[in-house]
């Protein structure tokens, strides 16, 4: 009980920080604007507009790695946390819901633009394996942020971690085999999870 | 409550402390006195186990700090860094860590803190428009939010004026009345028990 009490400090405390730097949300709303625009307006048929969306969730997974571990380590609140009673792993769970949130309103928002902006209602069908690849990608997103905060080239690690992490995932996101991107996000999960706080321990 | 049993740290192959013992069993005021670089900080950071030494054992209230993480709810931390959140009043700022040590308002000796250092017509000012001394001023109140029994804090003078200098002085001679209070400092203070701490060997 009071690790859920916790858990949802730091996520309420991780939204208002996102909230209260306007910039970011209007920078993250101008992405998800400008690519549904693009995707849109290159007349792409339903079979190549999801595999599109895709692309944009992982960018908006290498956009949240900056909001997520390396913010903090950045302005050494990363202290504060680890100073606390509180487990590593519960600030890294912390990490992957906050994560999850941003993924998942960024990409709604997004599949709502481009079903405005293409009117193909197909992309509404894809919504349930949206919401557990936007899962995976929280986890690795948290971890990646997590494992390279450290790191001087971080810029360029990121996206090669996030990607070489959601490669493979592609075949099974991309035919829509629900059940098997359960099993592979559980897995990833168990995974990182149980080495997430060595990750995070300065 | 405090032991140090043979400890070693190092940074890229440099040893920053050097088989240092301590014991501390008592309140008090102690203080680690040592020359810019001469490890205060690593000393501090290890205690309240955001470093891990490379050797030895560090135990707090008798646990071993690599092993239980429970002691951290009863010891409170300066560091020289800001570790408040810069969009978040100080205000916010203190009842979001009162939350994470399961407290509902922060303890009476923080809010007495609070008043004394004048952070109050602070309370609702962003952390990010405050200047360093005042940062400064609220971390050591953060510091204090769950009533800790031992304080641990690092240079706590340093970029203060002398009014929040005197402030302090009185704040962590009331604390050590009745907590364990470890603090560094770059000059040997007037009070309190000392242990010099240079080439990485900690004096008594």
């Amino acid at each position: 009980m009071t690790e859920f009490y916790i858990l949802k400090e730091l996520i309420l405390k991780d939204l208002k920080l996102s909230i209260r730097r306007g910039f970011e949300v209007l920078a993250s709303l101008s992405f998800v604007l400008i690519s549904a625009l693009l995707i849109s307006q290159a007349n792409l048929y339903a079979e190549v507009l999801v595999p599109a969306l895709w692309i944009v969730v992982v960018f908006i997974a290498v956009f949240t790695t900056t909001t997520s571990f390396i913010r903090e380590f950045d302005s050494k609140t990363l202290q504060g946390l680890l100073l606390s009673p509180i487990s590593p792993q519960i600030v890294f769970f912390s990490k992957v819901l906050f994560s999850y949130i941003l993924i998942v309103l960024l990409g709604l928002i997004e599949i709502l633009f481009l079903y405005i902006f293409s009117g193909c209602d197909h992309v509404f069908e894809v919504i349930p394996i949206f919401l557990i690849f936007s899962f995976y990608i929280s986890i690795v997103s948290a971890f990646s942020s997590a494992l390279v905060m450290y790191s001087e080239g971080r810029g360029f690690l990121i996206p090669v971690i996030v990607f070489v992490f959601t490669i493979p995932v592609i075949p099974t996101v991309f035919e829509q085999r629900i059940f098997f991107l359960l099993i592979e996000t559980a897995a990833i999960a168990l995974a990182i999870f149980s080495i997430s706080s060595y990750v995070i321990e300065i | 409550m405090i032991e140090l049993i043979d400890v070693w740290k190092s940074f890229n192959n440099e040893w920053v402390l050097r088989g240092v013992n301590l014991e501390i069993t008592n309140s008090g005021l102690f203080v680690i006195v040592g020359d810019n670089g001469s490890g205060k900080t690593t000393l501090i950071k290890l205690i309240c186990g955001l470093l891990k030494p490379s050797k030895g054992v560090i135990k707090v209230f008798g646990v071993d700090t690599k092993k239980n993480l429970s002691y951290k709810s009863r010891i409170g931390v300066l560091l020289h860094e800001n570790i408040l959140y810069d969009e978040l009043t100080v205000w916010e700022n203190l009842e979001f860590y009162a939350k994470l040590y399961n407290r509902k308002d922060i303890s009476d000796i923080a809010v007495e803190a609070f008043e004394s250092l004048g952070l109050k017509r602070f309370k609702d000012i962003k952390v990010g428009e405050l200047s360093y001394g005042w940062k400064k001023r609220a971390n050591i109140v953060r510091a204090l939010i769950n009533d800790p029994e031992i304080v641990l804090f690092d240079e706590p003078f340093s970029g203060l004026d002398s009014n929040a200098r005197a402030v302090i002085d009185d704040l962590l001679y009331k604390l050590s009345k009745s907590k364990t209070v470890l603090i560094t400092s770059p000059v040997t203070p007037e009070i309190g028990v000392v242990y010099k701490l240079y080439d990485g060997v900690l004096h008594t």
